[in-house]
């Protein structure tokens, strides 16, 4: 019941947070110089056409009625029709939305093998030359611009060795899977560095705790005070940082995306920016705010489930 | 993060025997400052370094592989890549200072002010907060600079406006435990202004996490800088900003790979030095309490 209550409770805070995103998106959207309509226009504009447009896009209505239109609108997906493609944006990102969710998930797995181990090892030897290996790499890798990475892994496993695609995205699941691997890599590479380092810590430290020592006095075997009691509680905080990280990534999905020609909403974003297609631009934009807050509102929700110690306020 | 591990510190005077011995002590710090060292020298001097104009073009040169007087090679207009990479320094470094140096102000006062008032003022700009974490930080500063138009001045204006959330939400936490702790209490008994309290005594006493997280952030700043040159949203060619040489040489990856290699290699080379010296910084920071 109280578990209940608290979900009940996060959830209902997230709809204030998403409806001030919606004004910031708003105004963001009218700061823009030239109204929507004359930028739907563009060299065809005349003045009675313009007028026209405006009336039928509702702009000569007050500022609050527009914003009210706009939040009805956001809110049956109804995000107006893309300049270029010319088609609904809704129908848009939701082709688009299965490639970046694929990306992001299988970077998280990434994350996930590249980190445990590495963060685990370099805990156990700490200062010894694992540990000082790992930590410098670590180190390296959060300096590497993505983009960079991006680009040297398509010239090394695209080009020269050939195992993956030279970006593209595939006709079926398993071409999609394929060409996802050097993206996924790429976006993985920068978290898993934060994550090691975050594990390796709490290995250290939880190393060090006197209930560590409790139980390998009671005589439980070596692999079972490292699997259940050293492993268990180092996990816990880590765990929580990369599903915070997560919205982070998928933020990355929009450079990667344009690295390697996946057609996400990552790289939609970069191109309805250069081509002024504003329609999009706020919808993706939405869509990222809206993202981040349910995965937030997940991670929170089974962090409470995970640690019976985290209180539920 | 490491930035956590420095909450505890009491507000203790540095001690200089110490600051000695963790000088020789912390190899991060040592090697952070040489690699930060030569970044800056390379920034202040680049003509003396590189022997090429970043951007005379020579059209008898295209496109060649590293040699003894191109070490980086030639770009697809017979620049010599060496030049425009020593000469990008300046460029990137700026970028990545000026573009932590504003939210560090901006987001260390808002967390001082929401921090020290608490109530309905915290309330106000802790919202204000929850609404610019819902957003990527990439993505909102794309969406920024997307309606003020390309250019480096957009660029900064668009992480200016994102980038304080992380130092108010740093230094608010600091301050909300700061404000109990008794050398304020004291003050408040003395009875000394709210202003003079937070700055002259709060202030000093928190600003230690927001210092190493600016080191972190410098890096950070400077690959989104970098980032949003090679989508060309930044610095545009002809100017030679790494992420911009990336962009250009793209075309030319599978003929001429030295274009984009070396200019990242830069990147991964400034980044690492200042998240050295961020590392060490932090463990300067942590030994002054012991």
């Amino acid at each position: 019941m109280e578990q209940l209550n608290y979900i009940l409770k996060r959830t209902l805070q997230i709809i204030p947070v998403l409806f001030f995103v919606t004004i910031l998106i708003f105004v963001m959207m009218r700061l823009i110089p030239g109204d929507p309509a004359s930028v739907m226009l563009g060299d065809k504009a005349t003045p009675e056409l313009l007028k026209q447009v405006q009336a039928r896009m509702g702009l000569d209505k007050p500022y609050l009625v527009q914003y009210l239109i706009f939040l009805r609108n956001l809110l049956s997906f109804d995000f107006g029709n893309s300049l270029l493609y010319v088609v609904p944006v809704s129908q848009l990102l939701a082709k688009r939305i299965v490639v970046t969710l694929t990306l992001t998930i299988m970077a998280a797995i990434f994350v996930i093998v590249i980190s445990f181990p590495l963060g685990y090892l370099a805990g156990r030897k700490k200062d010894r030359l694992p540990d000082q290996i790992i930590r410098t790499s670590a180190l390296v890798a959060l300096s590497m611009p993505q983009f960079w990475l991006g680009i040297l892994c398509l010239l090394l496993f695209g080009l020269k060795l050939r195992w993956f695609p030279v970006g593209g995205w595939g006709s079926d699941w398993g071409e999609h899977l394929r060409s996802l691997v050097l993206p996924a890599f790429t976006e993985a590479l920068a978290t898993s560095a934060l994550m090691i380092r975050n594990l390796r810590n709490n290995v250290v430290d939880v190393a060090r705790s006197d209930y560590v020592d409790f139980a390998r006095s009671k005589g439980l075997k070596e692999s079972v005070v490292r699997s259940r009691h050293i492993v268990r509680n180092a996990l816990i905080s880590t765990v929580t940082l990369l599903a915070l990280r997560i919205g982070g990534m998928l933020g990355g999905a929009v450079i990667i995306e344009t690295v390697f020609a996946l057609p996400g909403v990552g790289s939609l974003m970069v191109q309805s920016v250069f081509s002024r297609d504003y329609s999009v631009v706020q919808a993706v934009v939405f869509m990222f705010a809206s993202l981040v807050l349910v995965v937030n509102l997940i991670t929170d929700v089974s962090y409470s489930f995970l640690d019976p110690r985290v209180k539920l306020e | 993060m490491d930035t956590l591990d420095i909450t505890a510190l009491p507000p203790a005077a540095l001690n200089r025997k110490k600051k000695i011995s963790i000088w020789k002590k912390s190899p991060s710090l040592n090697a952070g400052v040489v690699m930060v060292g030569l970044v800056l020298i390379f920034a202040g001097l680049p003509g003396l370094i590189a022997a090429f104009s970043p951007t005379s073009q020579d059209a008898d040169h295209i496109l060649e592989a590293p040699s003894l007087a191109h070490p980086f090679g030639t770009d697809n207009f017979g620049r010599d890549v060496f030049a425009r990479v020593v000469h990008g320094t300046r460029i990137d470094l700026t970028i990545g200072l000026l573009a932590t140096l504003v939210p560090f102000i901006t987001g260390s006062l808002i967390g001082l002010i929401a921090g020290y008032y608490g109530k309905w003022v915290d309330s106000v700009l802790m919202r204000i907060l929850d609404i610019f974490m819902a957003f990527p930080f990439i993505v909102l500063v794309i969406a920024i600079v997307a309606i003020l138009g390309p250019g480096l001045n957009n660029l900064y204006i668009a992480i200016w406006l994102v980038g304080w959330k992380d130092y108010a939400r740093l230094v608010r936490s600091e301050v909300m435990v700061a404000k109990n702790a008794e050398y304020v209490q004291a003050a408040k008994i003395l009875g000394f202004g709210d202003l003079r309290i937070l700055l002259r005594h709060i202030l000093p006493n928190v600003l230690s996490v927001s210092i190493v997280f600016a080191a972190a952030d410098v890096v950070m700043c400077m690959l989104s800088g970098a980032s949003l040159s090679f989508l060309g949203l930044g610095v545009q060619p002809p100017t030679p900003e790494w992420g911009a040489i990336i962009s250009e040489g793209r075309a030319y990856l599978s003929q001429a790979w030295w274009i984009c290699a070396f200019p990242g290699l830069a990147l991964v080379f400034a980044g690492t030095g200042f998240s050295l010296l961020g590392d060490g910084l932090s463990d300067l920071l942590r030994t002054k309490g012991r």
